[in-house]
């Protein structure tokens, strides 16, 4: 059997969710610092990706990155070609799990007691000191929740990936899409095959970060 | 002046506009819930921001609208001892305080937040994380923190709101010792009026987000000279007054006339006496004493209260009682019972308040 | 009592007379290279028989397939290779003696209209100017197993795999040259005409691969067989063929 839909499903996944964690991170300090319209305007435009449908998010990738946009031109005279390349998975793959590292994280940001954050600056303590060793150690749980889910649907995704990464076995081929052609061409062996992998992987993680999120935050409960 | 404030501030309900300095002493403000007390302390820390004013701290101007001077918090060292005293839950009671040295290094870090523990006797806390703490412990630990970052200011809001009774002197007699060695100005906000009383030499009365009154607790307590000023300090008898002779007024709600110890003034407006004031008394050898019907009200185990209506026979109008209190010795010693009985008191006139 | 029979009698009456004046409709599973002809070609039907509408449904030949054996309600079935007519008769899905040939094609390679790469014949697929190549999957698009015949034919399949991408249909093959973010692709003759952005630059000569034969045969649990029929007898009638040959289609 051709194992590599599986290695390239998890290179793409691992680095897809490791990029979704850093920007989600990062983008949930930002907006939380933000007030009113523009906060409203930028939050959507950052969780757009997660509530259009796949193809349309494709499509707006195949726009931005395509051989005929701005972008695309100034990447292939770098010599970087993105549509049907491997780096086209990452894209698709970070662009719709972002929104859910983003968003989780965020929500967890925003319960924070207010008043830590306001006696931290009359101690003098830097907004980015603030973040790295109050609310982050704090908030820790959702950006872990949040991972996990952009993970999950990293590994899942299917539709955008198709349209800017195409089928292309042993270098786009993820395991959704493998699934997809498997079945399509009436291979329903393979397919299932496919399909109990990533089941499989996909209880192993959420198995796995309960176990480590029930013990590893025991010491914030109240007495 | 180690502390001068003149901000102005608009509410959702008032606007706050408050003025007030303080020279290295505890200054209580002194204020009902949401007049803007715990307001004035963030904007001195600069966590809220005033509409207009001036604040200086010991002679550096943290705040000043019209030269567009506004500080950061981390730029005034003002410390603020918080209600919920916002420890920071993921970190031990030494790297709470750790953490504020965030620019000193290795020994001499570790040497101060020894010294810190020492000094405020949590040593033995240092490990633990504040979710295992008492709110006592939690106090203090907080207060280790600002004191920590040898703060210009120290700012108390409510501190004692939080804890039970029984805790609450021992915390507040814990709190004097701490800040024995502090030399600036605290500021103690509080809407419990012993509390203030006990603690700080000077205060400042907030009512609506304005001051009504300011100056020397001992002064302000005896002489409120304001309505808002008199409820607040806890005059529980007070009705409008007019006056009708140099040394006479006349109180319509009460039904009664009054003498005077000095000169009424001419904008008098209200009177009041309080409840522990009232004493008894023999009319025609005590001036100002009636016979009034007697209700006994409530009794807690170290007070008493009674309420006084003058006797329905003199008067058909419909009257406010006044309120009298007593301390259970007393009460022993005169014999009180529950029945509605008819007693002669005296309102000294010296200790009758003019109120505007 | 007589109240209630006259309300039911009128009820009855008016069922039957609008399910009198509705159409009949019919479900067609048309291979994806149909998708222009069998839409103009509907339109056409419509002022011979106004009281059939016609429901086109698109996709490969190996989708549609499986739609089939899943039960799918379609009464016609138009595939752009024997194979997936062949797997459906073997299970006995289709009325056998309805089966018939309709239409031949000819598969062309297509480059883009701006295309650099100086590609003429199909050899030049597997030299290095050439980077990416679009095909159908050859498992479920018909035009992907000829494709995969002509490459072995020239001896440079395993090349050519290293290059490929495939699609999942031969739209979608064209749509990538169109886009040009391939080299070039293989579609069909009838595919390529209908695009602007593509420059057909060879023609698969006959014999390199198996014939390509439309095979068209009616659904065994179709439910308007006679009305389907009379559709089938009619892609063969002048007009029709006049459509496709105006497709580029080979009519048998």
């Amino acid at each position: 059997m051709d194992w590599s839909p599986l290695v390239i499903s998890l290179k793409t996944s691992f680095t897809a969710t490791a990029i979704a964690f850093v920007l989600g991170i990062i983008a949930a300090r930002l907006i939380v610092g933000l007030h009113g319209r523009v906060k409203a305007l930028l939050d959507g435009i950052l969780i757009l990706p997660m509530v259009l449908p796949p193809t349309v998010v494709g499509f707006f990738l195949l726009l931005i990155f395509g051989r005929n946009s701005p972008v695309g031109k100034f990447l292939l005279d770098l010599g970087m070609r993105v549509v049907f390349s491997w780096e086209a998975t990452v894209i698709a793959a970070t662009v719709v799990s972002f929104p859910l590292v983003y968003r989780t994280f965020r929500g967890s940001l925003e319960q924070i007691d207010p008043t830590l954050v306001q006696a931290a600056k009359t101690l003098g303590l830097s907004d980015v000191l603030i973040f790295f060793k109050i609310q982050l150690p704090i908030a820790w749980p959702g950006a872990v929740a949040g991972t996990v889910l952009g993970f999950a649907r990293a590994l899942g995704e299917f539709g955008a990936t198709l349209m800017v990464a195409g089928n292309i076995p042993g270098r786009t081929q993820t395991i959704p899409v493998a699934i997809f052609f498997a079945a399509d061409g009436g291979d329903m062996a393979q397919a299932k095959i496919w399909v109990l992998i990533i089941v499989a992987i996909s209880f192993a993680m959420v198995f796995a970060v309960n176990l480590f999120g029930r013990s590893g935050h025991e010491h914030l409960r109240r007495h | 002046m180690s502390i001068y404030v003149d901000i102005k501030k608009s509410l959702a309900n008032f606007t706050l506009q408050v003025s007030l300095e303080a020279d290295h002493d505890w200054v209580g403000v002194l204020g009902s819930s949401g007049c803007g007390k715990s307001m004035t302390l963030k904007c001195i820390a600069g966590i809220e921001k005033p509409d207009e004013g001036v604040i200086i701290i010991n002679g550096k101007t943290v705040f000043d609208s019209s030269k567009r001077i506004c500080l950061p918090p981390q730029a005034r060292n003002a410390g603020y001892l918080f209600q919920t005293y916002a420890l920071f839950p993921t970190m031990t009671v030494r790297q709470n305080l750790e953490i504020v040295l965030k620019n000193t290094k290795g020994i001499e870090k570790q040497n101060r937040v020894e010294q810190m523990l020492v000094r405020l006797s949590i040593g033995a806390l240092a490990g633990r994380l504040p979710a295992q703490l008492s709110g006592g412990q939690q106090q203090r630990v907080a207060l280790a923190r600002i004191l920590m970052m040898n703060p210009q200011i120290v700012m108390l809001d409510e501190p004692f709101s939080a804890l039970d009774n029984f805790l609450r002197n021992q915390i507040e007699h814990e709190l004097r010792e701490i800040l024995a060695d502090y030399h600036g100005t605290v500021l103690f906000v509080s809407h419990n009026r012993d509390e203030v009383y006990r603690n700080c030499r000077r205060m400042e009365i907030l009512d609506e987000g304005r001051v009504v009154a300011s100056g020397s607790t001992d002064e302000l307590f005896r002489n409120p000279g304001s309505l808002a000023a008199a409820k607040l300090t806890g005059c529980k008898n007070i009705a409008v007054a007019v006056k009708i002779g140099d040394r006479k007024i006349h109180v319509p709600s009460w039904g009664i006339e009054l003498d005077t110890a000095v000169s009424v003034p001419d904008d008098l407006q209200h009177v009041g006496i309080r409840a522990h004031h009232i004493v008894p008394g023999e009319v025609g050898k005590n001036s100002n004493t009636f016979p009034f019907l007697v209700k006994p009200f409530a009794s807690t185990p170290f007070s008493h209260t009674e309420y006084l209506t003058l006797d329905f026979a003199q008067t058909t109008a419909m009257l406010q009682p006044l309120q009298r209190e007593i301390s259970v010795n007393h009460a022993i010693s005169s014999q009180m019972d529950s029945q509605t009985q008819y007693k002669c008191y005296c309102l000294p006139p010296e200790d009758l308040l003019f109120l505007r | 009592m007589k109240k209630i029979t006259m309300f039911m009698a009128s009820a009855f009456l008016f069922v039957n007379v609008h399910a009198a004046t509705a159409k009949t409709e019919i479900i067609v599973s048309a291979a994806a290279s149909l998708t222009d002809a069998m839409k103009e070609l509907i339109v056409a039907y419509q002022k011979v028989d106004s009281s059939v509408k016609v429901t086109p449904t698109f996709g490969s030949s190996g989708a549609l397939q499986k739609q089939i054996e899943q039960g799918a309600p379609v009464d016609l079935f138009i595939s752009a290779a024997p194979k997936q007519m062949n797997a459906l008769e073997q299970q006995g899905l289709i009325l056998s003696n309805t089966r018939k040939d309709i239409l031949e094609n000819q598969v062309v390679l297509i480059v883009p209209k701006d295309s650099k790469a100086q590609v003429t014949k199909f050899e030049d697929l597997a030299g290095a100017k050439v980077k990416q190549i679009a095909l159908g999957e050859p498992a479920s698009v018909p035009v992907g197993q000829y494709s995969e015949e002509i490459f072995k034919k020239l001896g440079i399949l395993d090349v050519i795999k290293a290059k490929s991408v495939y699609a999942k249909d031969v739209r979608q093959v064209l749509t990538y040259v169109e886009m040009g973010e391939v080299d070039a692709g293989i579609v069909y003759a009838t595919d390529a005409i209908i695009s602007t952005k593509v420059t057909v630059v060879a023609t698969a000569a006959p014999g390199i691969h198996s014939p390509i034969v439309y095979p068209a045969a009616i659904v065994k649990a179709s439910a308007q067989p006679k009305v389907a029929k009379d559709f089938l007898a009619w892609l063969s009638s002048p007009t029709a063929s006049t459509v496709f040959k105006k497709y580029s289609f080979v009519v048998k």
